[in-house]
Protein backbone atom coordinates (compact mmCIF):
# COMPACT_ATOMS: atom_id res chain seq x y z
CA UNK A 1 0.00 0.00 0.00
CA UNK A 2 2.72 2.19 0.90
CA UNK A 3 4.82 1.96 -2.33
CA UNK A 4 1.38 2.37 -4.31
CA UNK A 5 1.24 5.31 -2.41
CA UNK A 6 4.98 6.69 -3.50
CA UNK A 7 4.26 5.83 -7.09
CA UNK A 8 1.09 7.97 -7.20
CA UNK A 9 2.64 11.23 -5.69
CA UNK A 10 5.53 11.30 -7.51
CA UNK A 11 3.51 10.15 -10.76
CA UNK A 12 2.13 13.82 -11.28
CA UNK A 13 5.73 14.86 -12.10
CA UNK A 14 6.56 14.44 -15.69
CA UNK A 15 10.12 12.91 -16.85
CA UNK A 16 10.76 16.04 -18.50
CA UNK A 17 14.22 16.19 -19.24
CA UNK A 18 15.62 13.30 -18.52
CA UNK A 19 12.80 11.35 -20.73
CA UNK A 20 14.47 12.94 -23.68
CA UNK A 21 17.66 12.12 -22.58
CA UNK A 22 17.86 8.62 -21.84
CA UNK A 23 21.08 7.51 -22.85
CA UNK A 24 22.70 10.21 -20.57
CA UNK A 25 20.90 9.40 -17.86
CA UNK A 26 21.91 6.04 -18.02
CA UNK A 27 25.63 6.73 -18.09
CA UNK A 28 25.42 9.30 -15.35
CA UNK A 29 24.50 6.54 -13.09
CA UNK A 30 27.03 4.31 -14.15
CA UNK A 31 29.69 7.27 -14.69
CA UNK A 32 30.80 7.44 -11.23
CA UNK A 33 31.68 4.13 -10.42
CA UNK A 34 33.41 3.40 -14.27
CA UNK A 35 35.77 6.37 -13.69
CA UNK A 36 37.04 5.31 -10.20
CA UNK A 37 37.59 1.43 -11.80
CA UNK A 38 39.28 3.28 -14.80
CA UNK A 39 41.69 5.64 -12.85
CA UNK A 40 42.36 3.22 -10.43
CA UNK A 41 41.98 0.09 -11.57
CA UNK A 42 42.76 -0.46 -15.14
CA UNK A 43 44.69 2.49 -15.81
CA UNK A 44 47.37 1.38 -13.11
CA UNK A 45 47.76 -2.39 -14.80
CA UNK A 46 48.68 -0.61 -18.13
CA UNK A 47 50.42 2.20 -16.43
CA UNK A 48 52.49 -0.61 -14.62
CA UNK A 49 53.02 -2.56 -18.05
CA UNK A 50 54.29 0.59 -19.67
CA UNK A 51 56.54 1.38 -16.27
CA UNK A 52 58.11 -2.18 -16.06
CA UNK A 53 59.95 -1.09 -19.62
CA UNK A 54 61.44 1.66 -18.57
CA UNK A 55 64.25 2.42 -16.16
CA UNK A 56 63.53 5.58 -13.90
CA UNK A 57 64.27 6.46 -10.43
CA UNK A 58 60.69 7.67 -9.33
CA UNK A 59 61.22 11.13 -9.28
CA UNK A 60 63.70 11.93 -12.28
CA UNK A 61 61.80 14.07 -15.37
CA UNK A 62 62.95 11.44 -17.89
CA UNK A 63 62.24 7.62 -18.43
CA UNK A 64 64.71 5.26 -20.23
CA UNK A 65 62.96 2.61 -22.36
CA UNK A 66 65.23 -0.63 -21.42
CA UNK A 67 62.56 -3.26 -23.19
CA UNK A 68 62.81 -6.34 -21.16
CA UNK A 69 65.71 -5.54 -18.98
CA UNK A 70 64.00 -5.01 -15.79
CA UNK A 71 62.22 -8.38 -16.69
CA UNK A 72 65.75 -10.07 -17.13
CA UNK A 73 67.49 -8.22 -14.19
CA UNK A 74 64.91 -9.24 -11.83
CA UNK A 75 65.26 -13.16 -12.66
CA UNK A 76 69.26 -12.98 -11.96
CA UNK A 77 68.44 -11.07 -8.33
CA UNK A 78 69.07 -13.71 -6.01
CA UNK A 79 66.69 -11.53 -3.82
CA UNK A 80 63.58 -11.56 -5.82
CA UNK A 81 64.07 -15.87 -6.18
CA UNK A 82 64.49 -16.13 -2.43
CA UNK A 83 61.13 -13.80 -2.37
CA UNK A 84 59.68 -15.80 -5.42
CA UNK A 85 60.59 -19.34 -2.72
CA UNK A 86 59.05 -17.33 0.14
CA UNK A 87 55.88 -16.32 -1.37
CA UNK A 88 55.20 -20.17 -2.09
CA UNK A 89 56.23 -20.97 1.26
CA UNK A 90 53.40 -17.83 2.73
CA UNK A 91 50.75 -19.37 -0.01
CA UNK A 92 50.98 -22.63 1.28
CA UNK A 93 50.97 -22.29 4.83
CA UNK A 94 48.22 -20.02 4.61
CA UNK A 95 46.22 -22.60 2.39
CA UNK A 96 46.82 -24.68 5.60
CA UNK A 97 45.40 -22.15 7.93
CA UNK A 98 42.53 -20.59 5.88
CA UNK A 99 41.33 -22.98 3.37
CA UNK A 100 42.07 -26.60 4.90
CA UNK A 101 41.64 -25.87 8.11
CA UNK A 102 38.10 -23.60 8.07
CA UNK A 103 37.20 -26.47 5.07
CA UNK A 104 37.00 -29.08 8.27
CA UNK A 105 35.78 -26.36 11.08
CA UNK A 106 33.09 -25.59 8.95
CA UNK A 107 31.67 -28.73 8.25
CA UNK A 108 32.34 -29.68 12.20
CA UNK A 109 30.37 -26.43 12.83
CA UNK A 110 27.60 -26.76 10.62
CA UNK A 111 26.81 -30.51 10.42
CA UNK A 112 28.78 -32.24 13.17
CA UNK A 113 27.29 -31.08 16.44
CA UNK A 114 24.00 -30.11 17.70
CA UNK A 115 25.41 -27.26 20.30
CA UNK A 116 27.02 -24.17 20.29
CA UNK A 117 26.79 -23.46 16.36
CA UNK A 118 26.35 -19.69 17.08
CA UNK A 119 28.76 -19.64 19.61
CA UNK A 120 31.55 -20.98 17.93
CA UNK A 121 30.52 -19.34 14.78
CA UNK A 122 30.31 -16.10 16.54
CA UNK A 123 33.69 -15.95 17.91
CA UNK A 124 35.67 -17.62 15.72
CA UNK A 125 34.86 -15.05 13.46
CA UNK A 126 35.86 -12.18 15.40
CA UNK A 127 39.52 -12.07 15.07
CA UNK A 128 38.52 -11.34 11.22
CA UNK A 129 36.93 -8.18 12.23
CA UNK A 130 40.53 -7.04 13.50
CA UNK A 131 42.98 -4.79 11.60
CA UNK A 132 46.04 -7.05 10.33
CA UNK A 133 48.15 -4.24 11.70
CA UNK A 134 46.55 -5.34 15.16
CA UNK A 135 47.13 -8.99 14.38
CA UNK A 136 50.90 -8.14 13.92
CA UNK A 137 51.52 -6.47 17.36
CA UNK A 138 49.49 -8.83 18.81
CA UNK A 139 51.77 -11.87 18.03
CA UNK A 140 55.21 -9.91 18.09
CA UNK A 141 54.39 -9.85 21.33
CA UNK A 142 52.93 -13.54 21.99
CA UNK A 143 55.83 -14.85 19.98
CA UNK A 144 58.52 -12.64 22.08
CA UNK A 145 61.41 -14.92 22.51
CA UNK A 146 62.10 -13.64 26.08
CA UNK A 147 59.15 -13.40 27.83
CA UNK A 148 56.23 -13.98 25.67
CA UNK A 149 53.58 -16.41 25.95
CA UNK A 150 54.71 -18.88 23.30
CA UNK A 151 58.21 -18.96 25.28
CA UNK A 152 56.78 -19.77 28.46
CA UNK A 153 55.49 -22.59 26.90
CA UNK A 154 58.30 -23.57 25.09
CA UNK A 155 60.03 -22.80 28.93
CA UNK A 156 56.99 -25.27 30.64
CA UNK A 157 58.43 -28.15 28.72
CA UNK A 158 62.37 -27.40 29.23
CA UNK A 159 63.07 -25.83 25.95
CA UNK A 160 64.40 -22.98 24.72
CA UNK A 161 61.53 -20.73 22.88
CA UNK A 162 63.63 -20.26 19.35
CA UNK A 163 64.13 -16.39 18.09
CA UNK A 164 60.66 -16.52 15.88
CA UNK A 165 61.42 -13.29 14.17
CA UNK A 166 64.85 -12.98 13.79
CA UNK A 167 65.66 -17.07 12.50
CA UNK A 168 65.04 -17.83 8.80
CA UNK A 169 62.39 -20.32 8.47
CA UNK A 170 60.97 -19.70 11.80
CA UNK A 171 60.07 -16.15 10.71
CA UNK A 172 57.70 -17.38 8.25
CA UNK A 173 56.13 -19.75 10.09
CA UNK A 174 55.18 -17.00 12.86
CA UNK A 175 53.86 -13.95 10.27
CA UNK A 176 51.66 -16.64 8.72
CA UNK A 177 49.93 -17.53 11.81
CA UNK A 178 49.58 -14.26 12.73
CA UNK A 179 48.05 -13.72 9.02
CA UNK A 180 46.30 -16.63 9.69
CA UNK A 181 44.85 -15.98 12.87
CA UNK A 182 43.39 -13.00 11.44
CA UNK A 183 41.54 -14.64 8.50
CA UNK A 184 40.48 -17.89 9.87
CA UNK A 185 37.35 -16.54 10.70
CA UNK A 186 36.02 -15.06 7.41
CA UNK A 187 37.00 -17.98 5.50
CA UNK A 188 35.21 -19.82 8.00
CA UNK A 189 31.80 -18.23 7.27
CA UNK A 190 32.40 -18.36 3.95
CA UNK A 191 32.60 -22.10 4.26
CA UNK A 192 29.54 -22.09 6.47
CA UNK A 193 27.54 -20.25 4.08
CA UNK A 194 27.84 -22.97 1.96
CA UNK A 195 27.83 -25.90 3.73
CA UNK A 196 24.45 -25.47 5.70
CA UNK A 197 22.74 -25.40 2.17
CA UNK A 198 23.71 -29.05 2.14
CA UNK A 199 20.62 -31.06 2.43
CA UNK A 200 20.86 -32.65 6.03
CA UNK A 201 19.02 -36.10 4.51
CA UNK A 202 22.02 -36.59 2.10
CA UNK A 203 24.15 -36.73 5.19
CA UNK A 204 21.65 -38.24 7.00
CA UNK A 205 20.86 -41.30 4.18
CA UNK A 206 24.54 -41.43 4.13
CA UNK A 207 24.59 -42.09 7.77
CA UNK A 208 22.04 -44.98 7.63
CA UNK A 209 24.19 -46.34 5.39
CA UNK A 210 27.31 -45.97 8.24
CA UNK A 211 29.15 -44.18 5.96
CA UNK A 212 31.69 -42.41 8.62
CA UNK A 213 32.48 -38.38 8.90
CA UNK A 214 34.65 -38.55 6.81
CA UNK A 215 33.66 -40.08 3.71
CA UNK A 216 30.70 -37.89 3.89
CA UNK A 217 32.94 -34.47 3.66
CA UNK A 218 34.77 -35.70 0.49
CA UNK A 219 32.01 -37.51 -1.03
CA UNK A 220 28.76 -35.55 -0.07
CA UNK A 221 30.64 -31.98 1.26
CA UNK A 222 33.05 -31.18 -0.61
CA UNK A 223 31.28 -31.43 -4.52
CA UNK A 224 28.09 -29.96 -3.18
CA UNK A 225 30.35 -26.55 -1.67
CA UNK A 226 33.12 -26.55 -4.78
CA UNK A 227 32.48 -23.21 -5.88
CA UNK A 228 32.31 -21.96 -2.76
CA UNK A 229 36.10 -23.56 -2.27
CA UNK A 230 36.88 -22.21 -5.53
CA UNK A 231 36.12 -18.41 -4.26
CA UNK A 232 38.00 -19.13 -0.77
CA UNK A 233 40.68 -20.95 -2.60
CA UNK A 234 41.11 -17.24 -4.76
CA UNK A 235 41.49 -15.09 -1.96
CA UNK A 236 43.75 -16.97 0.64
CA UNK A 237 46.18 -16.94 -2.44
CA UNK A 238 45.52 -13.08 -2.92
CA UNK A 239 45.84 -13.84 1.48
CA UNK A 240 49.43 -15.50 1.08
CA UNK A 241 50.56 -13.26 -1.58
CA UNK A 242 49.35 -9.46 -0.36
CA UNK A 243 47.70 -9.65 3.28
CA UNK A 244 51.24 -10.89 5.17
CA UNK A 245 52.46 -7.48 3.90
CA UNK A 246 51.57 -5.92 6.73
CA UNK A 247 52.79 -7.99 9.44
CA UNK A 248 56.02 -8.34 7.16
CA UNK A 249 56.82 -4.44 6.95
CA UNK A 250 55.28 -3.96 10.56
CA UNK A 251 57.42 -6.96 12.45
CA UNK A 252 60.47 -7.60 10.47
CA UNK A 253 61.03 -5.51 7.22
CA UNK A 254 61.37 -8.48 5.24
CA UNK A 255 64.65 -9.55 7.14
CA UNK A 256 66.64 -11.42 8.79
CA UNK A 257 68.28 -11.25 5.38
CA UNK A 258 65.25 -11.48 3.16
CA UNK A 259 64.18 -14.49 5.28
CA UNK A 260 60.80 -13.21 5.33
CA UNK A 261 60.44 -10.93 2.10
CA UNK A 262 57.84 -11.82 -0.18
CA UNK A 263 56.87 -10.73 -4.04
CA UNK A 264 54.72 -7.78 -2.86
CA UNK A 265 57.25 -6.62 -0.15
CA UNK A 266 60.11 -6.57 -2.66
CA UNK A 267 57.67 -4.46 -4.95
CA UNK A 268 57.46 -2.01 -2.21
CA UNK A 269 61.45 -2.04 -1.34
CA UNK A 270 61.99 -1.81 -5.01
CA UNK A 271 59.38 1.22 -5.58
CA UNK A 272 59.60 3.15 -2.20
CA UNK A 273 63.28 2.34 -0.89
CA UNK A 274 65.55 1.93 -3.66
CA UNK A 275 63.21 3.81 -6.46
CA UNK A 276 63.78 1.32 -8.91
CA UNK A 277 60.65 1.97 -10.55
CA UNK A 278 60.93 -0.07 -13.74
CA UNK A 279 61.92 -3.30 -11.42
CA UNK A 280 59.27 -3.22 -8.89
CA UNK A 281 56.48 -2.75 -11.87
CA UNK A 282 58.30 -5.74 -13.58
CA UNK A 283 57.67 -7.81 -10.38
CA UNK A 284 54.34 -6.72 -10.09
CA UNK A 285 53.56 -8.14 -13.57
CA UNK A 286 55.20 -10.97 -13.12
CA UNK A 287 53.27 -11.61 -9.23
CA UNK A 288 49.93 -10.71 -11.65
CA UNK A 289 50.77 -13.59 -13.95
CA UNK A 290 51.63 -15.93 -11.02
CA UNK A 291 48.00 -15.42 -10.19
CA UNK A 292 46.54 -15.37 -13.19
CA UNK A 293 47.95 -18.95 -13.92
CA UNK A 294 46.88 -20.14 -10.29
CA UNK A 295 43.49 -18.55 -11.15
CA UNK A 296 43.54 -20.32 -14.73
CA UNK A 297 44.94 -23.84 -13.49
CA UNK A 298 42.25 -23.83 -10.34
CA UNK A 299 39.37 -23.08 -12.61
CA UNK A 300 40.35 -26.17 -14.83
CA UNK A 301 40.79 -28.37 -12.01
CA UNK A 302 37.37 -27.60 -10.67
CA UNK A 303 35.58 -27.93 -13.35
CA UNK A 304 37.17 -31.12 -14.54
CA UNK A 305 36.16 -32.25 -10.32
CA UNK A 306 32.63 -30.97 -11.83
CA UNK A 307 32.23 -32.99 -14.69
CA UNK A 308 33.98 -36.67 -12.54
CA UNK A 309 30.95 -35.44 -10.53
CA UNK B 1 3.91 -31.31 12.84
CA UNK B 2 4.33 -34.88 14.98
CA UNK B 3 6.79 -36.45 11.40
CA UNK B 4 8.57 -33.08 11.57
CA UNK B 5 9.57 -33.09 15.37
CA UNK B 6 10.64 -36.99 15.10
CA UNK B 7 12.72 -36.45 12.08
CA UNK B 8 14.21 -33.32 13.88
CA UNK B 9 15.20 -35.99 16.43
CA UNK B 10 16.39 -38.53 14.63
CA UNK B 11 18.47 -36.23 12.83
CA UNK B 12 19.52 -34.73 16.69
CA UNK B 13 20.24 -38.73 17.61
CA UNK B 14 22.58 -39.13 14.22
CA UNK B 15 24.29 -36.00 14.50
CA UNK B 16 25.14 -36.26 18.48
CA UNK B 17 26.87 -39.96 17.98
CA UNK B 18 30.26 -38.92 19.26
CA UNK B 19 29.71 -35.67 19.57
CA UNK B 20 31.61 -35.08 22.87
CA UNK B 21 34.82 -35.62 20.84
CA UNK B 22 33.98 -32.54 18.13
CA UNK B 23 32.96 -30.28 20.72
CA UNK B 24 36.42 -31.11 22.66
CA UNK B 25 37.96 -30.14 19.57
CA UNK B 26 35.78 -26.85 19.21
CA UNK B 27 36.57 -25.51 22.26
CA UNK B 28 40.40 -25.91 22.64
CA UNK B 29 40.34 -24.35 19.07
CA UNK B 30 38.43 -21.42 20.52
CA UNK B 31 40.66 -20.90 23.69
CA UNK B 32 43.66 -20.77 21.63
CA UNK B 33 41.61 -18.47 19.00
CA UNK B 34 40.38 -16.37 22.33
CA UNK B 35 43.84 -16.06 23.65
CA UNK B 36 45.53 -13.34 21.73
CA UNK B 37 42.75 -10.74 21.81
CA UNK B 38 42.20 -11.62 25.52
CA UNK B 39 46.04 -10.92 25.85
CA UNK B 40 45.57 -7.94 24.41
CA UNK B 41 43.09 -6.57 26.55
CA UNK B 42 44.40 -8.24 29.78
CA UNK B 43 47.73 -6.79 29.28
CA UNK B 44 47.11 -3.10 28.12
CA UNK B 45 45.91 -2.81 31.92
CA UNK B 46 49.26 -4.26 33.56
CA UNK B 47 52.12 -2.45 34.52
CA UNK B 48 55.54 -3.84 32.26
CA UNK B 49 56.90 -5.56 35.51
CA UNK B 50 53.34 -6.79 35.59
CA UNK B 51 53.58 -8.29 31.91
CA UNK B 52 57.26 -9.46 32.56
CA UNK B 53 56.16 -11.75 35.47
CA UNK B 54 52.89 -12.86 34.55
CA UNK B 55 53.43 -15.76 32.05
CA UNK B 56 50.69 -17.20 30.79
CA UNK B 57 47.87 -15.23 32.64
CA UNK B 58 46.19 -13.02 31.21
CA UNK B 59 44.98 -11.03 33.93
CA UNK B 60 46.43 -8.87 36.91
CA UNK B 61 45.76 -8.19 40.71
CA UNK B 62 46.64 -4.78 39.96
CA UNK B 63 44.97 -3.32 36.57
CA UNK B 64 46.68 -0.27 36.15
CA UNK B 65 45.55 2.40 33.76
CA UNK B 66 48.92 4.18 33.27
CA UNK B 67 49.30 2.51 29.74
CA UNK B 68 46.11 4.02 28.16
CA UNK B 69 47.18 7.56 29.72
CA UNK B 70 50.76 7.11 28.53
CA UNK B 71 48.71 6.70 24.89
CA UNK B 72 45.90 9.13 25.11
CA UNK B 73 48.94 11.43 26.14
CA UNK B 74 51.73 10.93 23.65
CA UNK B 75 49.92 9.47 20.70
CA UNK B 76 47.52 12.13 20.55
CA UNK B 77 44.66 9.36 20.47
CA UNK B 78 41.55 11.40 19.54
CA UNK B 79 43.58 12.74 16.58
CA UNK B 80 44.54 9.19 14.97
CA UNK B 81 40.67 8.70 15.90
CA UNK B 82 39.99 11.59 13.90
CA UNK B 83 42.13 10.89 11.17
CA UNK B 84 40.55 6.51 10.72
CA UNK B 85 37.25 8.12 11.01
CA UNK B 86 37.49 10.67 8.49
CA UNK B 87 38.44 8.32 5.94
CA UNK B 88 36.37 5.81 6.61
CA UNK B 89 33.20 8.30 6.48
CA UNK B 90 34.24 9.67 3.37
CA UNK B 91 35.00 5.87 1.90
CA UNK B 92 31.90 4.30 3.33
CA UNK B 93 29.69 6.66 1.90
CA UNK B 94 30.80 7.24 -1.55
CA UNK B 95 31.48 3.72 -1.95
CA UNK B 96 27.24 3.22 -1.24
CA UNK B 97 26.04 5.84 -3.19
CA UNK B 98 28.36 4.29 -6.55
CA UNK B 99 27.80 1.21 -5.51
CA UNK B 100 23.65 2.15 -5.39
CA UNK B 101 23.66 4.30 -8.49
CA UNK B 102 25.46 1.07 -10.56
CA UNK B 103 24.08 -1.58 -9.44
CA UNK B 104 20.20 0.26 -10.07
CA UNK B 105 21.42 1.39 -13.74
CA UNK B 106 22.64 -2.32 -14.04
CA UNK B 107 19.50 -3.90 -12.81
CA UNK B 108 16.51 -1.36 -14.24
CA UNK B 109 17.92 0.97 -17.18
CA UNK B 110 17.48 -1.50 -20.22
CA UNK B 111 21.45 -1.39 -20.86
CA UNK B 112 22.40 -2.98 -23.81
CA UNK B 113 24.93 -5.81 -21.78
CA UNK B 114 24.41 -5.33 -18.16
CA UNK B 115 26.10 -8.78 -17.66
CA UNK B 116 29.31 -7.62 -19.23
CA UNK B 117 29.31 -4.67 -17.85
CA UNK B 118 28.79 -6.70 -14.55
CA UNK B 119 31.19 -8.91 -15.03
CA UNK B 120 33.81 -6.28 -16.20
CA UNK B 121 32.83 -4.98 -12.20
CA UNK B 122 33.45 -8.19 -10.41
CA UNK B 123 36.72 -9.10 -12.12
CA UNK B 124 38.33 -5.83 -10.27
CA UNK B 125 37.64 -8.12 -7.20
CA UNK B 126 40.24 -10.18 -8.56
CA UNK B 127 43.09 -7.42 -9.10
CA UNK B 128 45.85 -7.48 -6.69
CA UNK B 129 47.00 -4.50 -4.93
CA UNK B 130 50.62 -5.15 -5.16
CA UNK B 131 49.93 -4.63 -9.10
CA UNK B 132 48.12 -1.16 -8.88
CA UNK B 133 50.13 0.21 -6.01
CA UNK B 134 53.14 2.08 -7.91
CA UNK B 135 50.58 3.84 -10.43
CA UNK B 136 48.27 4.60 -7.88
CA UNK B 137 50.68 6.23 -5.99
CA UNK B 138 52.01 8.50 -8.81
CA UNK B 139 48.54 9.56 -9.61
CA UNK B 140 48.02 10.96 -6.42
CA UNK B 141 51.37 12.56 -6.24
CA UNK B 142 50.81 13.96 -9.05
CA UNK B 143 47.47 15.11 -8.83
CA UNK B 144 48.58 16.80 -5.23
CA UNK B 145 46.76 14.63 -3.12
CA UNK B 146 50.00 12.88 -1.17
CA UNK B 147 49.75 13.50 2.15
CA UNK B 148 46.42 13.89 2.43
CA UNK B 149 43.37 12.34 4.06
CA UNK B 150 41.43 12.59 0.83
CA UNK B 151 44.35 10.96 -1.08
CA UNK B 152 43.57 7.70 1.21
CA UNK B 153 40.16 7.88 0.11
CA UNK B 154 40.38 8.54 -3.50
CA UNK B 155 41.17 5.24 -5.09
CA UNK B 156 38.37 3.34 -2.90
CA UNK B 157 35.31 5.56 -3.71
CA UNK B 158 34.11 2.80 -5.77
CA UNK B 159 33.69 -1.22 -4.99
CA UNK B 160 32.85 -3.91 -6.83
CA UNK B 161 31.95 -5.84 -3.91
CA UNK B 162 29.28 -3.42 -3.43
CA UNK B 163 27.90 -3.45 -6.81
CA UNK B 164 27.98 -7.15 -6.46
CA UNK B 165 25.76 -7.35 -3.13
CA UNK B 166 23.71 -4.27 -3.80
CA UNK B 167 22.72 -5.56 -7.36
CA UNK B 168 21.90 -9.34 -6.06
CA UNK B 169 19.68 -7.59 -3.45
CA UNK B 170 17.87 -4.91 -6.04
CA UNK B 171 17.51 -7.98 -8.23
CA UNK B 172 15.08 -10.14 -6.00
CA UNK B 173 12.78 -6.62 -7.04
CA UNK B 174 10.10 -7.55 -9.22
CA UNK B 175 10.82 -5.68 -12.55
CA UNK B 176 7.01 -4.96 -13.21
CA UNK B 177 6.78 -2.59 -10.51
CA UNK B 178 9.40 -0.39 -11.95
CA UNK B 179 8.41 -0.82 -15.46
CA UNK B 180 4.24 0.14 -13.82
CA UNK B 181 6.22 3.65 -12.14
CA UNK B 182 7.60 4.00 -15.17
CA UNK B 183 5.17 3.71 -17.25
CA UNK B 184 3.53 6.36 -14.75
CA UNK B 185 6.33 9.05 -15.76
CA UNK B 186 8.26 8.45 -12.63
CA UNK B 187 11.60 9.66 -12.85
CA UNK B 188 14.76 6.95 -12.41
CA UNK B 189 15.59 8.76 -9.34
CA UNK B 190 12.42 9.02 -7.86
CA UNK B 191 12.06 5.33 -7.85
CA UNK B 192 15.53 4.50 -7.04
CA UNK B 193 14.64 6.72 -3.45
CA UNK B 194 11.19 5.87 -3.38
CA UNK B 195 10.92 2.28 -4.12
CA UNK B 196 14.21 0.69 -4.37
CA UNK B 197 16.40 1.68 -1.56
CA UNK B 198 13.63 0.98 0.63
CA UNK B 199 13.79 -2.83 -0.35
CA UNK B 200 17.20 -3.12 -0.80
CA UNK B 201 17.95 -1.55 2.78
CA UNK B 202 18.99 -4.75 4.54
CA UNK B 203 22.04 -4.95 1.52
CA UNK B 204 23.42 -1.13 1.87
CA UNK B 205 23.52 -1.23 5.79
CA UNK B 206 25.15 -4.80 5.58
CA UNK B 207 27.72 -2.92 2.99
CA UNK B 208 27.96 0.12 5.32
CA UNK B 209 28.90 -1.91 7.98
CA UNK B 210 31.29 -4.07 5.77
CA UNK B 211 32.90 -1.10 4.28
CA UNK B 212 33.80 0.85 7.25
CA UNK B 213 35.55 -1.80 8.87
CA UNK B 214 37.58 -2.45 6.11
CA UNK B 215 38.67 1.51 5.84
CA UNK B 216 39.08 1.25 9.37
CA UNK B 217 41.55 -1.53 9.75
CA UNK B 218 43.21 -0.53 6.42
CA UNK B 219 47.11 -0.24 6.85
CA UNK B 220 49.19 -0.67 4.03
CA UNK B 221 47.99 2.05 1.20
CA UNK B 222 47.70 4.77 4.26
CA UNK B 223 51.14 3.72 5.20
CA UNK B 224 51.82 4.45 1.55
CA UNK B 225 50.68 8.49 1.28
CA UNK B 226 50.74 9.45 4.76
CA UNK B 227 54.39 10.06 6.06
CA UNK B 228 53.28 13.12 8.44
CA UNK B 229 52.89 12.47 12.06
CA UNK B 230 49.64 14.40 12.63
CA UNK B 231 47.87 12.59 9.41
CA UNK B 232 48.41 9.34 10.81
CA UNK B 233 45.48 6.81 11.17
CA UNK B 234 45.17 4.59 13.64
CA UNK B 235 46.47 1.23 12.69
CA UNK B 236 49.27 3.53 11.01
CA UNK B 237 49.90 5.02 14.83
CA UNK B 238 50.66 1.34 15.80
CA UNK B 239 53.86 1.23 13.83
CA UNK B 240 55.70 3.66 15.73
CA UNK B 241 55.98 1.18 18.68
CA UNK B 242 58.08 -1.30 16.81
CA UNK B 243 61.34 0.77 17.06
CA UNK B 244 61.17 0.00 20.32
CA UNK B 245 62.89 -3.27 20.44
CA UNK B 246 63.34 -3.36 24.29
CA UNK B 247 59.50 -4.32 25.28
CA UNK B 248 59.25 -0.83 27.31
CA UNK B 249 56.38 -0.35 24.99
CA UNK B 250 54.70 -3.30 25.49
CA UNK B 251 51.83 -2.46 27.47
CA UNK B 252 51.33 0.91 25.79
CA UNK B 253 50.98 -0.75 21.93
CA UNK B 254 48.54 -3.15 23.62
CA UNK B 255 46.74 -0.10 24.82
CA UNK B 256 46.69 1.31 21.45
CA UNK B 257 45.67 -1.96 19.69
CA UNK B 258 43.01 -2.05 22.12
CA UNK B 259 41.56 1.11 21.25
CA UNK B 260 41.87 0.48 17.45
CA UNK B 261 40.01 -2.59 18.15
CA UNK B 262 37.19 -0.92 19.84
CA UNK B 263 35.38 0.30 16.85
CA UNK B 264 35.07 -2.76 14.74
CA UNK B 265 34.11 -4.59 18.59
CA UNK B 266 31.33 -2.35 19.34
CA UNK B 267 29.68 -2.51 15.74
CA UNK B 268 30.26 -6.43 16.34
CA UNK B 269 28.26 -6.75 19.34
CA UNK B 270 25.50 -4.26 18.19
CA UNK B 271 25.29 -6.12 14.50
CA UNK B 272 26.61 -8.97 15.26
CA UNK B 273 24.31 -11.81 13.27
CA UNK B 274 23.96 -8.77 10.55
CA UNK B 275 27.86 -8.70 10.11
CA UNK B 276 28.18 -12.13 9.62
CA UNK B 277 25.44 -12.04 7.19
CA UNK B 278 27.26 -10.24 5.22
CA UNK B 279 30.48 -11.84 5.31
CA UNK B 280 28.71 -15.24 4.74
CA UNK B 281 26.91 -14.46 1.75
CA UNK B 282 30.00 -12.90 0.30
CA UNK B 283 31.34 -15.71 -1.14
CA UNK B 284 28.23 -17.67 -2.02
CA UNK B 285 27.91 -17.43 -5.77
CA UNK B 286 24.54 -17.22 -7.22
Amino acid sequence: MKRQHAVQETSKRPGGFWKKHRKIEKFIYLLPAIVIFCVFMVWPIVYNMYLSTMEWNMVSPTKKFVGFENYINVFQDPGFLKALGNTGLYVLLMMIFCFVAPYFYSYIIGKLITKGEKIYRALMFFPSLLSLAVAAIVFMWLFNSVSGPVAEIFEAFGHESPHWFTTSGYVIVALSIATGWRCFGYNLIVFLGAIVEVPVELIEAAKLEKASNWKIFWRIIVPLTSPTALYVFIITFVMGLQYVFTPIQMITKGGPNMASTNLVYLIYQYGFQFFQTGRAAAVAIISLVIFLLVLFLQNRLNKRVHYEN
Amino acid sequence: MRIKRQKKQEQVHIKSKGEWKYQLILIVSLIVMMYPIVYMIGTSFKTLSDIFSSGLNVFTANPTMDNYAQVIGANNVLRLLRNSFTIALIVTVSKIITSVLASYCLCFMNLKHPELIFGLFTVSMFIPFSVIMIPNYLTLSRMGLNNTLLGVALPQLADAMGIYRIRQSMRSIPKPLIEAARLDNVGHFTILRRIVLPLVKPAVIAMIIFFFINSWNEFVWPMLILKKEELYTITLALQTFLDAESGSAWGSSMALATIATMVPMVLYIFAQRKIIGTFMQSGVKE
